[in-house]
């Protein structure tokens, strides 16, 4: 997050600070496989929870002390009271894709407020092929749930007279593509945004130059770190609940 | 920023497949089949604890039936002991009684008897003592007095052995 920034141009242009360059170079048949800030972040959050969950699975006690009762409440929590909750008992399955989910772009988030990193998911790339992919399983669990007819038929609400339903197919197919559009967008401007805030207040510092000035920028700096844990968890958090909620649209009877 | 990056795009379904299989096969599948299993041990020692409790609940109610039932026994025996000891104590009393009465009866003849005896012995004396004094007084010319002296010493002398006996 700290990156960049040693001028005061730099400071005044915060944008510049999620731009992403290659670390390594790949390339493969023409297509730019480089490892980027993102790849790199992704790869460590990849890591982290990999490590933390295998830890802990690995040293089950049956009375849990710490991290493991960290992670058996989270686990708990997603299973319990977010996929089962919204999806019902056919989300079983769906558990695992859900929980990776969650804890994939939590950790992303959580690892972009460490000074010197980059958070992964304020690129708009990263969000939306993890909304692409949701949207891509959601369709695919619904058509085997109801079949392809079946699951088209669903889509529009049953019983509406034959001409409303040239105006309603587009609206659903609309509302429907809408859908992954919204998740992407929503977790991509809310990390960016929040970032975006503390580059501005880190840029104040620079700007005011007046020992007298600082403190304030930086108040700034300290409230909006802490506001941006807690939004780094409730955007994982949304992007998991509505990934649920599309997904029991798709399984269960629609409208 | 805005543009599209295949490359980007590719490493995050890659990053997120590879962690979700990872996870799948390593974390998700001992941690939820432990929190099963416990989840299951808990309710089946919950029900068992349950059981247990309702039989403790059944002891106790046989118990308290049982003490109950061992203090009206215990009731029981105690006036049944009463009784006894009073039914006893009433024989006990009247053989005393009916002991001493034969005692003090024994004694009455035992008394009467050695009256008798003493008085046979006396009458032995009496006689003895009556040759002696005939026999003394065909030795001495006795008068009329004197024989009347002799017999009141006689009867003197019986008096007061009997009073010694």
């Amino acid at each position: 997050m700290a990156e960049g920034s040693s001028g005061g141009g730099g400071a005044m242009d915060p944008l510049q600070n999620f731009e992403i360059h290659p670390l390594v170079e790949i390339q493969l048949g023409g297509l730019d496989l480089s490892i980027t800030q993102p790849v790199l972040w992704m790869m460590i959050a990849v890591a982290v929870v990999f490590g933390v969950l295998t830890f802990v699975a690995s040293t089950l006690k049956r009375s849990p002390k710490g991290l493991q009762n960290f992670i058996e409440m989270t686990v708990e929590f997603l299973r319990k009271d977010l996929v089962h909750a919204v999806v019902g008992e056919e989300g079983k399955n769906w558990f695992p894709f859900i929980a990776t989910l969650f804890l994939f772009i939590a950790t992303c988030n959580l690892l972009g407020l460490i000074p010197g990193s980059f958070t992964a998911t304020s690129n708009i790339n990263v969000t939306a092929s993890l909304a692409i992919m949701v949207f891509v399983f959601v369709q695919f669990a619904g058509i085997k749930k109801k079949g392809l007819i079946g699951y088209a038929k669903g889509l529009v609400p049953s019983g509406i007279p034959k001409p409303i339903l040239v105006i309603m197919i587009p609206i659903e197919i609309v509302s429907l593509l809408v859908k992954p559009f919204s998740l992407a967008v929503r977790l991509f401007a809310n990390m960016l945004a929040g970032h975006m805030v503390i580059y501005v207040f880190l840029g104040m510092i620079i700007l005011f130059k007046s020992v007298i000035l600082t403190p304030l920028p930086f108040m700034g700096v300290v409230i909006m770190y802490a506001f941006e844990i807690f939004v780094a968890l409730i955007q994982a958090y949304i992007f998991a609940v509505l990934t649920a909620s599309y997904l029991s649209d798709a399984l269960h009877e629609g409208h | 920023m805005f543009e599209a990056e295949p490359g980007l795009i590719i490493w995050t379904w890659l990053c997120f497949g590879v962690l979700l299989a990872l996870l799948s096969k390593f974390a998700y599948k001992p941690i939820v089949a432990f929190l099963d299993s416990r989840a299951a041990s808990i309710q089946e020692e919950l029900e068992g604890s349950e059981a247990k409790r309702k039989e403790a609940e059944d002891l106790l109610v046989k118990y308290k039936t049982q003490l109950d039932e061992g203090r009206l026994e215990v009731q029981k025996m105690i006036e049944e002991g009463r009784a006894v000891g009073e039914k006893l104590k009433r024989e006990i009393v009247d053989k005393a009684a009916d002991e001493s009465k034969g005692l003090v009866k024994k004694a009455q003849e035992e008394i009467d008897r050695e009256k008798k005896k003493a008085l046979m012995e006396l009458q032995e004396q009496v006689a003895e003592l009556s040759v002696q004094v005939a026999s003394k007084m065909i030795q001495d010319t006795l008068q009329p007095k004197d024989h009347e002296k002799l017999i009141e010493d006689a009867l003197a002398q019986v008096k007061e052995n009997y009073a010694k006996a």
